[in-house]
């Protein structure tokens, strides 16, 4: 009863907060999404190219390091805000999508880009004709897992300034204000699982058939 | 016309192929055969540029490989290999377009190409929105040479392309691909291990061995004569069973031994006709020369008895599958047929063991199996 009421007296704020939790979830996966797959597609321009194998490495390291620490080494050197904390996002799921991306399309079929080659693409076709296809799937996971962690992490980002549902699991936390807690944890579970089931529904749609279908 | 000329290339410190010279005939398929490492997939793969020589020339009717674009040579060769690699993402539609589309031909023509090429391959118009996983291991080789010849190209390199099927569906691949290539009289270059295969398919064959041919000639010439104990050991000691793949069993059949009745003949006459025989058999034969059966004398004595599914060969089969039939039937005859059992002629097992060339006793009655020279 006691979450209800709170619910109803702070709705305008919670729906602000939800907006804010989504926009700064927004900006950082497109920063991330576009900047990931451009450093994904550099690294995989070259079969075997030695670049690909240490970008592979640092993004698996680089997805170690916890979240609040990547947010604090961000607020050292640009401060506090929403741009801030946009950054430290962008930089945090960076390591998912390139880590997926460059292991996927390294790991398209070895046949088909043989053959694809045999038969007369050029370079460049063989990347965005088929391996990038047959990675597809492989690298939607990669953005599945940077958008769940991005929710999460943006909750943290409240700490630096950047607004959105952290601020009421932050404020429950210091006031001993459960309800609060409660409506920022809650809620930020539920975009989570949401924003994963859209994406979910967009990677099957796009993925081809023949990918998944079987005798 | 495809011309090896002192064609050298290396891997660091291993040569793979070494001062290779040969000429492939237009029409022809060659089989480059020999063992694993001995430079035939890089041979192969030199024609179409995916690997460039280190020394002398590959020339494609007179005019050198290295003068063109590797890509678009590329796109002008078919090309085959083991497992497929088929585009697992595409259609079967897509897959075979592959190479028209690289093209920029008009949908329509893409079409008809590929509603044409499922025909060839034997493969229900159903089979394009299937994708590659959806198929069988012989289904998707169709495909893959579907793919190959699409833009229809003048030659088609083959790496070992029925290599990861099972035996069965080789053989009937093996069907397939020579009556393909004898409608179509594309320039073949099949890289293989199996020597059988070899000599089913080849025109010719290469031998080769640490990066030098060791042999090329005709694929009979090659089993009467091989070059030397290399070759011989790839052919092994059944060579000459083997070369009874190149032959057709209607070449070696004919009238003799047993006579003829029609259909409709009388008890006596089918007692006279088998009793006149050499062999003591008959054939009944009905109406469009079709075989009824045959009739032959009963051990125990009496009125000849009719066999209505004697054992019977195809005239385009082949003397190893005609002695392999008699062998396991222990039969000492054959009857040759084209079409639905449209008779055609006798086929003896002395035939076969005068081909071999080794003596085999002829009437060698039932159980002849263990007088067949291994």
């Amino acid at each position: 009863m006691n979450l209800c009421a709170y619910f109803l007296q702070n709705r305008e704020a919670i729906v602000a907060a939800i907006l804010r939790h989504l926009e700064l979830f927004g900006l950082a996966m497109s920063i991330s999404i576009v900047l990931g797959l451009a450093i994904s597609l550099a690294a995989s321009a070259r079969p075997r190219a030695k670049s690909a194998r240490a970008i592979l490495n640092c993004a698996a390291a680089f997805q170690a390091v916890p979240s609040i620490a990547v947010v604090a080494l961000v607020f050292l050197v640009l401060g506090i805000g929403i741009k801030p904390a946009v950054a430290a996002l962008s930089v945090y799921s960076l390591a998912p999508i390139i880590f997926n991306s460059v292991s996927g399309i390294a790991s398209a079929d070895r046949r088909a880009v043989e053959a694809a080659e045999a038969i007369g693409y050029t370079g460049a076709q063989i990347l965005f004709k088929v391996k990038l296809p047959l990675a597809f799937p492989v690298i939607m996971g990669g953005i599945r897992s940077a958008a769940t962690i991005n929710i999460g992490t943006a909750a943290v980002a409240s700490v630096i300034g950047g607004g959105g549902l952290g601020d009421f699991i932050f404020f429950g936390l210091r006031l001993r204000n459960d309800a609060a807690i409660l409506i920022g944890a809650g809620l930020s579970a539920l975009l989570a699982i949401l924003i994963d089931a859209v994406l979910a529904a967009f990677e099957k749609a796009l993925t081809s058939k023949g990918l998944s279908s079987h005798r | 016309m495809i011309e090896f000329n002192s064609v050298t290339k290396r891997f660091g410190s291993r040569t793979a192929v070494n001062g290779l010279s040969f000429v492939i005939d237009e029409g022809t398929t060659t089989m480059l055969i020999g063992p694993s490492g001995c430079g035939k997939t890089t041979t192969l793969r030199m024609i179409n540029r995916l690997i460039d020589a280190d020394g002398g020339s590959i020339s494609i009717n007179g005019k050198m490989v290295s003068s063109f674009n590797p890509v678009r040579l590329r796109r002008s060769i078919g090309y085959a290999i083991q497992e497929t690699g088929l585009f697992p993402h595409l259609d079967v539609f897509s897959n075979i377009a592959a190479v028209p589309r690289l093209l920029g031909w008009k949908e329509d023509r893409i079409q008809e190409r590929v509603a044409e090429l499922l025909d060839l391959v034997t493969l229900d118009q159903s089979y394009a929105r299937m994708y590659p996983l959806q198929l069988s291991g012989g289904e998707a080789q169709r495909v893959g040479l579907a793919r190959a010849l699409a833009a229809n190209p003048d030659i088609l390199l083959m790496d070992e392309p029925f290599g990861a099927i099972d035996p069965i569906n080789r053989a009937k691949l093996h069907e397939l691909f020579i009556s393909i290539q004898n409608k179509i009289r594309k320039t073949i270059v099949f890289v293989t291990h199996d020597i059988n295969e070899a000599i089913k398919l080849g025109t010719k064959i290469a031998v080769l061995e640490a990066g030098s041919l060791v042999q090329y000639d005709n694929t009979a010439h090659l089993l009467e004569s091989p070059a030397n104990e290399f070759v011989e050991r790839l052919l092994g000691h059944d060579r000459k069973l083997k070369a009874l793949i190149l032959k057709r069993a209607g070449s070696y059949a004919d009238g003799s031994g047993c006579g003829r009745v029609a259909s409709g003949a009388s008890p006596s006459e089918i007692a006279r006709a088998v009793a006149a025989s050499d062999e003591g058999c008959a054939m009944l034969i009905g109406p469009g020369s079709v075989l009824r059966g045959v009739y032959t004398l009963p051990s125990e004595g009496g009125a000849p008895l009719l066999n209505s599914s004697p054992l019977t060969i195809q005239e385009s089969g082949d003397l190893q599958e005609a002695l392999s039939l008699m062998v396991a039937a222990g039969e000492s005859r054959i009857i040759v047929v084209s079409g639905q059992d449209v008779f055609r002629g006798i086929l003896h097992l002395s035939d076969i063991s005068n081909e071999i060339s080794s003596p085999i006793p002829k009437n060698l009655g039932p159980a002849a199996g263990s007088g067949v020279p291994a």
